[in-house]
């Protein structure tokens, strides 16, 4: 029988989804069973939603991708591909659902994921089959300047959000004068709802590494920091590993290739602070201080870790590095637009069908990132918003879907393009909650510094909190936006400068919510359980009694088969009456 | 540096690179408000009060941490930056839990600075107290005996248990201050030749009366009865207030100029319209003392009368006739002045009120006291009748009442039952309402200019509340008249706002009162104040003021309250909890927040609260007033090494604290106190163990430091010459001999706060001998006729310690001289390095820092001189230590080494060591290699814990080994003394096991007038801030024993002595003679050296390793 080879993804999201379970079951039946499958691991290829995913391909079979594999499937599967018998009821791909397939990956343009659930994240030889460590020995082979001008050429941004050219970075810190320079990978990813740093951390670290060594070595640094925060336990795994394979191979430390350029680079972990993805806060941190941002200029390419002067780009940038010097900046200017050459990593999240990490080019429009890359909204429910860049970004509206994915077009929007959270929100969404809920976010992670950070957004999260809780009054509207001005000049860093964000965009594209919470004490998404109110329609109700014996609060009461009626003066607003009645007869407004 | 062009608000201004724009806006008078900026530290930008714009750069920018480029447009002002700064306050202010004001002083309405006066009594300054009171309240001898002390009712300590004892403590410092051989009486100012008239003899006006007259005015009170005091004297029953207490203050009052006329009515005697004319100004304040009448049935039978003039006839003698069962109607403090009053006259009394004991406006302790007394109280009862028999009152007809809703008093309102009761009465005397007797104010002649008086339909004077100015003229009223009834702590705020704007009027000035200053507050009323904020506090019960026995209480019109006794004041007092900021004068807080009219509840919300720290001893910790600047963190951890500060937690609950959240004495902190000094608000302040300190304004003396060789200068506050605080001088304060106050606003743990045992433990405060059994206090003299019969004896040694002043010295040498004594240094060995120390004044002590980029510290040097070092590290110099003691400091070397040779030394290298703590052999070695790299000698800057080794050694005084019967030893105890000898110490503290035969209390250096040559040429001089004579009484004693001259027994002459010794060593380094620095080439050293090696060696003993 020909040998298949069967490839399960054990990322986090795997692992959470029970990967770990089924690893274990496909050893067990290979083994037991003596099947010919050679067995391998990869991480994440983006399809969390499908989670776990085994893929299995044989020389002459067409390749399928298995999605929600449980360890009871695994038996069935194995000898169902071997045998080409394979039931592929309830689990996906290739063969049966093309159309998904086609469009998740067929729209995407992976350049950073490349090698993202196809390697063996924790074989160097892998990374090195695939391409691995050759745009190294190109670049040792450039003048530091060829490959910051190489850079530069490509046009590539900053991914971490700001969008700041990449190449013009490397040069200041290229230009700096000083005995010692440092790189630094900022993968301290923080917002709620992202994981692209995570994922290309755990799937692909060489990538990064790879990156790195070439951004050092166009710099003139000879040492570096990987910053990742403690929470990515796999990634940093999975990166120590990397790090010590690279090493033994001569990829890093003294005498590189045979050259005379060294570089040494360390991982340091961070304790999950949100501010510390902020540059200053970062160097602080790793400095052995509070992460606090210090005030900017001087900034870090003049003076940085430890005074000296400093290069950070967060994972997806360095991710990029070695693409580039590969293929070349023109190959890399294919995609995306003029002013945002490239790919864009996003982590979809919220109310979408295919949650998961796609890459797509610059360009593309949110309508298509979120209805043909992401399938569109679950339940086929009415889209509302798509927040973009975390708890720093905006919330875009659906009219305007047919804004495409560039740094310049989204900053029209009020949001920002941010490391590449796509928070995806439905009709059911109460916008004044979601900002609610990204301020509470920023005001619990502000590192306290600066006073309108500290205080002021405080002071907005306990405003949106009245609203939504039906205590608003004339003025907070306006209460907020002076205040959300004050912030945004009145702060040192970039979590203070953004915080308000969320609460402008919604203001702006949403104000309506606003007025609808404050003025009629009504929360049009019915999401708000303050502003709520149960209702039992009495032509619709027959009487069954199931909404009164599920009622926690003992406050819905009438006679078997009459109709019911609910206390509204002790009513909690559960909504458990509503979930239980069967007969539709209980209108929530 | 280099010089740039930089466009500041429009204009091109020249600036240089390197400052920032704070610096720029500071040269040119550019005010920009900051709290998180320090000059000894980097930019920090946290608290964005100091933001502004620069053109092209994003949002503001701060001030204090934007360094200044080329073509810079900076714009330091506009609406916009406005408004920002007073947001940004306004958020700092909505989470700064802390009171400015003690909530006692806000409730008053007089505004007395209560939590002052309390904490003086604390202290047993009751004279302090009686200024402090008197500053704003005139009379406390009245009010404190009869005020219903609305201070009491917001005080916070009673969430602890009882409210403190203010308005009886007030009359404690006045009874004290009065019976004392001095009574406070404020200086007058000069004669302004203008004269005020006031109508009405009462508290209001004479409290205007008495700050007219201070102020240099001539004051006329024209008052209609016998005698002055108004209500208090006609209404209050002498039980409370003493006639004779309320004549000796209404005297006090009188002293500055202001003259009664009594028996003047007005209306008869005197005229408005005519008053108005013939004075500059006139303060009507005439009261409220018609009773008002109650519409009963039979009110005109014989028996019935009304409270007010009950009272004013029983007071001025003509009590009327009362039978054996009176009654007495209403609920006020009236009805209860009637009622004890009737109990002492012998009647059974009654007490009649329409609603229940919890509405009467009464003064609880006065309800309780009649209670107390016997008085019985018919509640929810109104009389609906008066019956007589033959014209004379019987019986009355009583209805039961019910409480209804509440009415505009907020009291739940009286309603008939229609039930009646009938109870006998042979008196009634109704106590339910008084208002102004205006009926002369309609005559023409009361008129001013034509115009009548303003009267409202209450009969009260309507006047402008905010400055007592009627409208008409010259004229002003207020008190009672203007309010109705009220209280006379009221009616005395407004005699004195009625005199502060008098005074304005009378120069010119507009009446309005100042602009309010910010006031944070925990709460508007003790109500919202949660008590489990207080839970920290012990329980301390409220101190019971001794009262007359009951049988006399009820029998006579003796005072019933006794008074306090000292020891039950003080300790009452120490109970205070000392609500308002210690630094309310000088928060940067407060100031910010009044400047730019900020609103203390816009941005109200949750806050953080946090438990006072108050473990350890001499810095209090308030995180509640914290406004996170960060200041305190950084200077402990960059400037002074310790480090023990930092931030914990995230997002608004950021706060500052101790690491791991621990009391501060859990950590390395070394007490240095410098995160008080730069703290902008009161959240870190100084603790003082044996001074309760207020905000109060002390008296300042910037003098040096003497408890070591680095002569750092100080700033000492003291209150009535007891020291209550030691910290460093500003930068404003000027006192040009004090060498530029070289150490900034560095001093150690001794000169901060160590201090405060000097004058408290152990103190020695008179002579004492020792008796074989013990001690025995004598007088001076005593002990000067003791040391004379001893002395006469045999030879005499005297000895002195470097700690001693020159003064001291010279006095020493003199005596030496005069009686062929010996003398010799106490507690000072010779050592090699005598002859190299700068024996000169120079008035740049430290000039070296200046001068080498490279500070070598070898082993331990003072605290002050090390945190020099480091802040001249900071400009861009070099720290090395050799063997440092274990610090956070060390962090900051550049290089520790174990030894010297581990060090590379060059021509820009200074050493620096302490000579008590560094061997004599260590100390060669510094020499030797500081000589091998410089020919110079100032690279080495030796030091000492010696205030005046300078001195000692310019003088000549060195260790003499001959001994002698009769020793006597200056500083210290005597240090060679031979079998028998008969021995003298002057010394600071005393000491149960002192090796003495007779003691000294020797004047500290806050308690003398002197001077001292310290380290580096260091000239030190000291103020006396303490006022202490005991150099005085010293000289005395040595003046009448024979051993100075008559004309040298003045501590004046010793001072002159000393400036003219310093002023002969200025000039003999003028001229050369001394050893100095230049002078000495590298070969003359090392020869000197080699030479005191072999010296040494000789003497077989090497240098010694310790000291």
């Amino acid at each position: 029988m020909e040998k298949i080879i069967a490839k399960l993804g054990l990322g986090s999201c795997g692992v959470a989804a029970g990967a770990g379970e089924v690893w274990t079951e496909l050893e067990k039946v290979i083994s037991e069973n003596k099947l010919p499958v050679q067995l391998e691991k990869t991480a994440c290829i983006g399809m969390c939603f499908e989670e776990p995913v085994l893929e299995l391909s044989g020389k002459c079979k067409p390749g399928v991708m298995l999605g929600k594999v449980t360890p009871a499937d695994v038996k069935g599967v194995l000898e169902g591909y071997l045998l080409d018998k394979l039931d592929y009821q309830n689990i996906i791909l290739h063969e049966h659902k093309p159309a998904v397939h086609n469009e998740l990956i067929a729209n995407q343009q992976r350049i950073v994921l490349r090698n993202c659930g196809k390697i063996d994240p924790e074989s160097l030889e892998d990374y090195e089959a695939a391409g691995g460590y050759q745009a190294l020995r190109k670049a040792l082979k450039m003048l530091p300047l060829e490959i910051i001008e190489m850079v530069k050429a490509s046009g590539l941004r900053g991914r971490g959000g700001a969008g700041f050219s990449t190449g013009m970075k490397w040069q200041f810190a290229h230009s700096a004068r000083n005995d010692k320079k440092y790189v630094v990978c900022n993968a301290d990813e923080g917002d709620p709802g992202a994981f692209m740093d995570r994922s290309t951390l755990e799937g692909d670290p060489h990538s990064i590494i790879e990156g790195m060594i070439i951004g050092a070595y166009a710099i003139g640094s000879d040492e570096g920091y990987l910053y990742v925060r403690a929470e990515y336990p796999m990634a940093i795994k999975h990166l120590k590993k990397a790090l010590i394979d690279a090493e033994a191979k001569g990829y890093l430390g003294n005498g590189i290739l045979g050259t005379k350029f060294n570089f040494e680079l360390h991982i340091k972990e961070g304790a999950g602070a949100f501010v510390c993805g902020e540059e200053t806060a970062l160097m602080q941190s790793i400095e052995g201080k509070r992460g606090m941002p210090t005030i900017r200029p001087p900034f870090p390419a003049e003076s940085g870790l430890w005074g000296k002067p400093t290069n950070i780009n967060n994972v997806e940038t360095w991710a990029n590095i070695a693409w580039i010097i590969t293929h070349g900046a023109d190959a890399f200017r294919q995609f995306g637009t003029e002013k945002s050459p490239g790919t864009k990593v996003f982590a979809l999240a919220g109310k979408i069908k295919n949650s998961g990490l796609i890459e797509v080019p610059m360009g593309m429009t949110l309508h298509d990132v979120i209805y043909k890359v992401g399938g569109g909204i679950r339940n086929d429910r009415q889209f509302k918003g798509v927040q973009l860049g975390g708890p720093s970004g905006g919330c875009v509206p659906a009219s305007l879907l047919d804004t495409t994915v560039d740094y310049d077009s989204i900053n029209k929007t009020g949001a920002i393009m941010g490391s590449g959270g796509m928070v995806v929100m439905d009709e059911d969404t109460c916008m004044v909650d979601i900002a609610r809920f990204f301020l509470n976010f920023t005001q619990n992670e502000s590192c306290g510094k600066c006073t309108f950070c500290r205080i002021g957004t405080r002071r907005m999260l306990e405003i949106l909190t009245r609203i939504t809780e039906g205590k608003g009054e004339d003025g907070d509207i306006e209460k907020l936006e002076e205040l959300a001005v004050n912030i945004i000049k009145g702060s040192l860093c970039g979590l203070g400068q953004t915080a308000p964000n969320p609460v402008l965009t919604t203001l702006r594209y949403f104000r309506d919510e606003y007025i609808a919470h404050i003025r009629d004490k009504k929360c049009p998404a019915h999401s708000c359980s303050a502003l709520l109110t149960y209702t039992i329609v009495p032509d619709k109700c027959v009487g069954c009694t199931l909404c009164a014996r599920n009622c926690p609060a003992y406050c819905i009461s009438g006679e078997v088969k009459k109709p019911h009626v609910i206390d509204q003066s002790k009513c909690i607003k559960c909504g458990a009456c509503f979930t239980n009645c069967k007969f539709n007869a209980i209108i929530k407004d | 540096m280099a010089s740039i062009e930089v466009i500041l608000n429009g204009t091109k201004v020249a600036a240089e690179t390197g400052m920032t724009i704070l610096d720029l806006a500071r040269r040119h008078g550019i005010e920009i408000p900051t709290l998180c900026h320090d000059e000894e530290l980097k930019p920090y930008g946290s608290c964005w009060v100091c933001a502004v714009e620069v053109k092209g750069r994003r949002g503001f920018v701060t001030s204090c941490g934007t360094y200044l480029t080329d073509g810079m447009e900076i714009t330091t002002d506009n609406e916009a930056i406005r408004q920002a700064r007073k947001m940004a306050l306004e958020l700092l202010v909505s989470d700064h839990y802390a009171d400015c004001e003690a909530p006692c002083k806000i409730a008053c309405p007089d505004h007395v600075d209560v939590q002052g006066y309390v904490s003086l009594i604390a202290n047993g300054q009751y004279h302090e107290a009686v200024r402090v009171i008197k500053d704003t309240l005139p009379m406390p001898l009245s009010i404190g005996r009869v005020c219903p002390a609305f201070c009491e009712k917001e005080c916070r300590r009673q969430l602890v248990e009882d409210p403190i004892a203010i308005r009886q403590l007030k009359r404690y410092a006045a009874d004290e201050d009065l019976n004392d051989s001095w009574t406070y009486v404020p200086e007058k100012l000069p004669d302004r030749g203008k004269k005020i008239a006031v109508i009405g003899g009462g508290p209001s006006g004479l409290t205007c009366g008495y700050y007219l007259s201070n102020n240099g005015y001539a004051v006329d009170v024209f008052e209609a009865s016998p005698a002055a005091g108004g209500w208090l004297r006609y209404g209050i029953p002498e039980y409370r207030l003493p006639k004779a207490v309320l004549d000796r203050e209404i005297e006090l009052m009188c002293t500055n100029g202001m003259k009664i006329h009594t028996g003047r009515v007005m209306g008869k005697d005197v005229f408005l319209d005519q008053l108005s004319r013939d004075y500059d100004a006139v303060y009507v304040a005439i009261g409220a003392q018609k009773a008002v009448p109650m519409p009963v049935k039979g009110s005109d039978l014989q028996g019935c009368y009304l409270g007010v003039d009950f009272l004013k006839a029983h007071a001025l003698g003509n009590t009327p006739k009362l039978g054996k069962k009176v009654a007495i109607v209403g609920g006020g403090n009236t009805a209860i002045d009637c009622a004890r009053t009737s109990v002492r006259l012998g009647a059974e009394v009654s007490i009649i009120y329409r609603r229940t004991r919890d509405e009467m406006p009464a003064e609880p302790f006065e309800i309780d006291a009649a209670e107390h007394e016997g008085v019985t109280f018919y509640m929810l009862s109104n009389p609906v009748e008066y019956m007589g028999d033959k014209g004379v009152l019987k019986e009355v007809k009583i209805e039961k009442m019910k409480l209804g809703e509440p009415d505009s008093s907020g009291r739940r309102r009286p309603e008939p039952t229609g039930e009646y009761f009938t109870k006998q009465f042979d008196n009634i005397i109704a106590a339910i309402s008084q208002v102004p007797d205006t009926d002369a104010l309609a005559m023409p002649e009361n008129q001013v200019e034509g115009k009548a008086f303003p009267i409202s339909r209450w009969s009260t004077a309507v006047i402008n509340e905010d400055n007592m100015y009627t409208g008409l003229k010259n004229v002003f009223a207020g008190g009672d008249f203007r309010r109705g009834a009220a209280t006379a702590i009221e009616a005395i705020a407004d005699g004195r706002l009625a005199a502060e704007m008098i005074g304005r009027y009378l120069q010119g000035q507009d009446m309005q009162p100042p602009k309010n200053r910010f006031d944070a507050k925990k709460g508007h009323t003790i109500r919202e104040i949660s008590p489990k904020e207080y839970e920290q506090f012990d329980v301390r019960p409220r101190e019971q003021m001794p009262e007359i026995p009951l049988p006399e209480a009820r029998t006579s019109f003796a005072e019933v309250e006794k008074g306090f006794p000292w020891q039950q004041a003080k300790t009452e007092a120490e109970r205070c909890l000392e609500c308002g900021c210690q630094v309310n004068e000088t928060c940067f807080l407060r100031q910010y927040a009044t400047d730019y009219e900020v609103d203390p509840v816009r941005f109200l919300g949750s806050r953080n609260s946090h438990p006072i720290d108050a473990s350890h001893p001499y810095i209090l910790r308030d995180a509640n007033k914290c406004v996170n600047c960060g200041r305190c963190i950084r200077t402990c951890a960059e400037v002074q090494g310790a480090g023990v500060l930092g931030y914990i937690y995230r997002g608004f609950p950021t706060m500052v604290a101790p690491e791991f959240g621990q009391s501060l004495t859990q950590t390395t902190c070394e007490s240095c106190g410098k995160c008080i000094n730069v703290c902008p608000v009161g959240a870190l302040v100084d603790r003082n163990l044996y001074y309760k300190l207020n905000p109060l304004a002390k008296d300042v003396t910037i003098q040096s430091c003497g408890l070591c060789g680095t002569g750092c200068s100080v700033k000492i506050e003291a209150e009535s010459g007891r020291v209550t605080r030691i910290t460093t001088p500003d930068d404003k304060e000027d006192s040009p001999r004090l060498n530029d106050f070289f150490n900034g606003r560095n001093l150690c743990f001794q000169g901060r706060f160590g201090w405060q045992s000097l004058l408290q433990q152990d103190r020695l405060t008179e002579p004492l001998v020792n008796t074989g059994k013990g001690w025995k206090p004598v007088s001076w003299t005593v002990a000067g006729n003791l040391i004379k019969e001893h002395a006469a004896k045999g030879k005499t040694r005297l000895e002195i310690t470097p700690y001693a002043t020159l003064e001291e010295m010279l006095l020493l040498q003199q005596i030496a001289a005069s009686t062929y004594a010996i003398l010799s240094s106490n507690g000072y060995r010779e050592q090699f390095s005598d002859s190299l120390w700068p024996a000169h004044p120079t008035d740049k002590p430290y000039f070296q820092l200046a001068k080498y980029s490279t500070c070598l510290i070898f082993g331990q040097i003072s605290h002050t001189l090390r945190t020099m070092a480091r802040l001249h590290q900071r400009k861009g110099g070099r720290l090395i230590l050799v063997r440092p003691p274990e610090s956070g400091y060390n962090f900051f070397a550049d290089q520790v080494a174990d030894s010297l040779d581990e060090v590379k030394a060059d021509l820009s290298t200074l050493f620096i060591y302490n000579i008590n703590h560094t061997s004599e052999a260590d100390a060669f070695e510094i020499w030797k290699k500081a000589a091998e790299v410089n020919n110079d000698s100032s690279n080495v800057l030796m030091t000492s814990d010696y205030p005046n080794l300078n001195g000692m050694l310019a003088l000549g005084i060195r260790p003499d080994q001959e001994t002698a019967p009769f020793v006597m030893s200056y500083g210290a105890y005597p240090e060679r003394v031979e079998k028998g000898a008969f021995r003298v110490a002057a010394v600071p503290y005393f000491e149960e096991d002192a090796p003495a035969d007779l003691l000294l209390p020797q004047a500290t250096y806050l308690e003398i007038e002197g001077t001292a040559l310290a380290d580096a040429g260091t000239v030190l001089h000291f103020s006396n801030p303490a006022r202490s004579a005991l150099f005085n009484l010293m000289l005395k004693m040595l003046y009448e024993i024979n051993w100075i001259a008559p004309g040298l027994a003045e501590p004046g002459e010793w001072k002159q002595k000393a400036a003219q010794f310093l002023q002969e060593a200025e000039m003999l380094k003028q001229q050369g003679e001394l050893k100095v620095e230049n002078l000495i080439p590298q070969f003359a050293i090392n020869a000197r050296l080699e030479e005191l090696r072999e010296l040494r060696k000789q003497e077989q003993s090497g240098f010694p390793r310790q000291i």
